[in-house]
């Protein structure tokens, strides 16, 4: 098991970043009428894990008897999707937009049917409670154990992710579901971007941020870590890793890993190795300097495809591309740079074949930095 | 602690709609043409628009309770959101078969005209074919049946629909009366609130009551029982930093900055920080000052109107300069809505502001 899975924490208590928002994370589980919680922030500072532990503190530790099951939705109006969902007696997870276009019909009838069958199992469930709380008043201890396993709820939950990446007639087909079932159910979600939400959304629910964690915070996770794995692990080295992980933990706690698999003990001169993909780009960057050719952008149209069919997206080869060219060259040229990289990126997302633009944006630098060489230096 | 809890779990957004028309919040010019429109027992179709959380569902939901009365309000009226299937299809059969029944039935206590409304919420996601298929059925059954469409702009509306109704607009809902009405609602529900948090409030939410009334709801829920619980080690931590006097008082208060931090609206240190690190002129230093923005999850739109404001107001940059960047800044905001990267699009930003300081 990868240290990131054996470590994840389960309860809000052993959260160990952004201690701050776990008393309010703990007020909100404790009241009955909890609004919809919307958890937004980079990916690697620990969305996914608070929600559980959240849920966890709601309902006890009964949340975690997942089970995942592949299920295959058809549709009143004809077609049918599958979707992989994860689900407790209490909680649903599921990643609607999984479902490519289909997302709107997703939320509109899957959400419906699990928020309008909840309540006939969880009634159950807390009347009964109830009654045994009635009989049984004098043992009082007994009772506390039962309320610790079983927490009671009018409610389910349901977890959608990655919301920003829904369509926006999906996020449009949320918004009245949202307050329409209230009684019986309410919605988890996180997104990375919140600009990709829209505004009516966005005021049903309670937000709740979460950055990415301090250095500070991340080496008390490695070292927490490596003293349960009985690693040992030189500060300059954590220096490296922390630097290295762009403050995302779960890169992080990879990273480690993989050096550990590397070579063991940790030694002075030990170097983590960037992923393939980040080598690649970095010596694209460096083709693109060397060289300003159509011959040489035909060079690079190799690399991109070989990027794009690993499946590296293309907003991250845009972003890594940029850094990269942003540290080679100067002053005038960074400028032009960046205002390229957006524009194509955007434009990137407008279309349908990322490879033109990504190609573009190349053309594009290597144009502008042989008139910048020409006027400079002939 | 003097709060009950209601055994209903429901949110406060639901529990104060408002029940009469009168109770509808500012929108004086609406309320008084649909008062007008109860005492005659008729109503034309009606138009909603305005922005979020000004009261529109509200306000049809409420004038419809008040003329059938919850006992014919299951077979008079039709909701219909952008939750349902709302395609040409629905419109054909769903509420072509709705708008010919004919109303009869009456309740004595209640005016009970004889027609139904249909309420079609959210329009904005309707598709134009489904619009146009309204468009004769509107007319047709507007004997026994009237339309109430809602939408956020009216401009997604097509002409022949919006000028067969009735238009009202939806004013954002002033300061005075957004804190009037959750002043009550924190009286009802027995918590006290500082007035600069009142204000801090009013900021985040710009003119959207719903949104104030969650992020009320939200922060009083995370400071209710703080009192009474046992508290583990992180927990007298967290009190300490932000709430001292809790543990003496016996009424808890909202403060401004718990407001702040569970609406999570960005802080104005954050943006001049970042409008700071552009005059330095260095795009190293401002690359990772974005990087760091973003890494701090903080909600870029809101950054860009944040900076706007601040760039408005500095009195360094002249008009031609000021206009450059609120260009920019427009320019960037729709291309976030085309779901751009937000890292390259605030880097861009920076060097147009960098440019306009030197």
């Amino acid at each position: 098991m990868l240290f990131l899975d054996k470590y994840r924490p389960k309860k809000l208590e052993e959260l160990d970043i952004h201690k701050k928002l776990t008393p309010h994370l703990k007020e909100l589980a404790e009241t009955e009428d909890l609004p919809h919680l919307l958890f937004y922030g980079p990916s690697g500072a620990g969305k996914k894990t608070r929600i559980l532990s959240l849920l966890r503190e709601m309902y006890g530790p009964q949340v975690e008897n997942l089970s995942m099951t592949q299920r295959e939705f058809s549709f009143k109006s004809g077609g049918k999707t599958e979707l992989t969902v994860l689900s407790s007696p209490f909680h649903i997870e599921l990643n609607p937009s999984d479902a490519g276009v289909n997302d709107r019909k997703v939320i509109q009838e899957i959400i419906k049917e699990i928020a309008s069958s909840a309540p006939i199992i969880v009634e159950s469930k807390s009347t009964l409670e109830s009654q045994f709380k009635k009989t049984n008043q004098k043992e009082k201890p007994k009772t506390n154990t039962l309320e610790n396993t079983q927490k009671k709820r009018d409610f389910k939950v349901v977890i959608l992710s990655e919301v920003d990446q829904l369509t926006k007639e999906a996020q449009q087909a949320l918004r009245r579901t949202m307050e329409k079932y209230t009684r019986t159910c309410r919605i988890f979600m996180d997104c990375i971007n919140i600009s990709g939400i829209i505004d009516p959304l966005k005021s049903r629910c309670l937000g709740i941020r979460i950055p990415s964690p301090s250095s500070q915070e991340i080496k008390t996770v490695l070292y927490k870590t490596c003293k349960k794995e009985g690693i040992k692990l030189p500060n300059y080295f954590a220096d490296t890793i922390i630097e290295k992980s762009e403050f995302n933990l779960r890169k992080a706690l990879l990273i480690l890993e993989s050096a550990k698999m590397d070579q063991y003990p940790f030694s002075q001169n030990q170097t983590i190795q960037p992923p393939d993909w980040e080598k690649l780009i970095i010596k694209m960057a460096h083709l693109m300097i060397e060289e300003q050719s159509p011959a040489r952008l035909l060079i690079l149209r190799n690399s991109i495809f070989e990027l794009l069919t690993h499946c590296i997206p293309p907003d991250l080869i845009f972003k890594k591309l940029t850094l990269e060219l942003i540290q080679k060259v100067g002053g005038e040229m960074q400028k032009q740079v960046i205002i390229w990289a957006a524009f194509f990126e955007h434009r990137s997302k407008l279309g349908t074949k990322p490879i033109i633009h990504i190609e573009a944006f190349m053309a594009k630098f290597m144009s502008l930095y042989k008139q910048f060489l020409s006027v400079n230096f002939n | 602690m003097n709060l009950k809890k209601s055994i209903i779990s429901i949110p406060w957004t639901e529990k104060y709609r408002p029940k009469t028309i009168d109770e509808v919040a500012h929108q004086s010019e609406v309320v008084d043409a649909l008062k007008n429109s109860l005492k005659t027992e008729n109503i034309p179709h009606i138009l909603f628009y305005g922005p979020p959380g000004t009261g529109k569902t509200s306000t049809i939901l409420a004038i419809a309770t008040q003329l059938f009365g919850p006992k014919l309000f299951r077979s008079r009226v039709l909701e219909l959101n952008a939750s349902d299937e709302r395609g040409i299809q629905v419109i054909r059969d769903k509420v072509k078969k709705f708008a010919q029944l004919s109303a009869i039935q009456k309740d004595d206590r209640y005016p009970s005209p004889a027609f139904k409304i249909i309420i079609l919420d959210e329009c904005d996601s309707m598709t134009q074919d489904a619009q146009n298929a309204l468009r004769r059925i509107m007319e047709q059954y507007s004997k026994e049946t009237r339309f109430c469409i809602i939408c956020n702009y009216i401009s997604k509306i097509i002409d022949p629909l919006a000028s067969r109704c009735a238009k009202f607009r939806f004013k954002p809902i002033p300061e005075k009366i957004m804190q009037e009405r959750l002043n009550f609602i924190a009286k009802t529900e027995g918590i006290e609130i500082e007035e600069k948090a009142l204000e801090a409030l009013m900021e985040s939410s710009q003119g959207d009551l719903r949104k104030a009334i969650t992020i009320l709801q939200s922060t009083s829920k995370m400071i209710s029982k703080k009192t009474t619980q046992s508290k583990p080690e992180e927990k007298k931590m967290a009190i300490e930093e932000e709430d001292t006097n809790i543990e003496t008082e016996p009424n808890v208060k909202i403060t401004e900055e718990l407001i702040f931090d569970v609406s999570c609206s960005v802080p104005l240190s954050v943006v001049k920080e970042f409008i700071e690190s552009c005059k330095a002129s260095s795009i190293n230093e401002l690359v990772t000052t974005c990087q760091k923005l973003i890494n701090s999850a903080f909600s870029i739109p809101q950054i860009l109107l944040l900076s706007l404001k601040m760039i408005i107001e500095d009195n360094f940059l002249n008009n031609l300069q000021k206009a450059e960047i609120c260009e920019k800044i427009s320019e960037i905001e729709s291309r976030l809505i085309d779901g751009a990267d937000e890292l390259l699009q605030l880097m861009e930003l920076g060097v147009c502001i960098l440019e306009n300081y030197r």
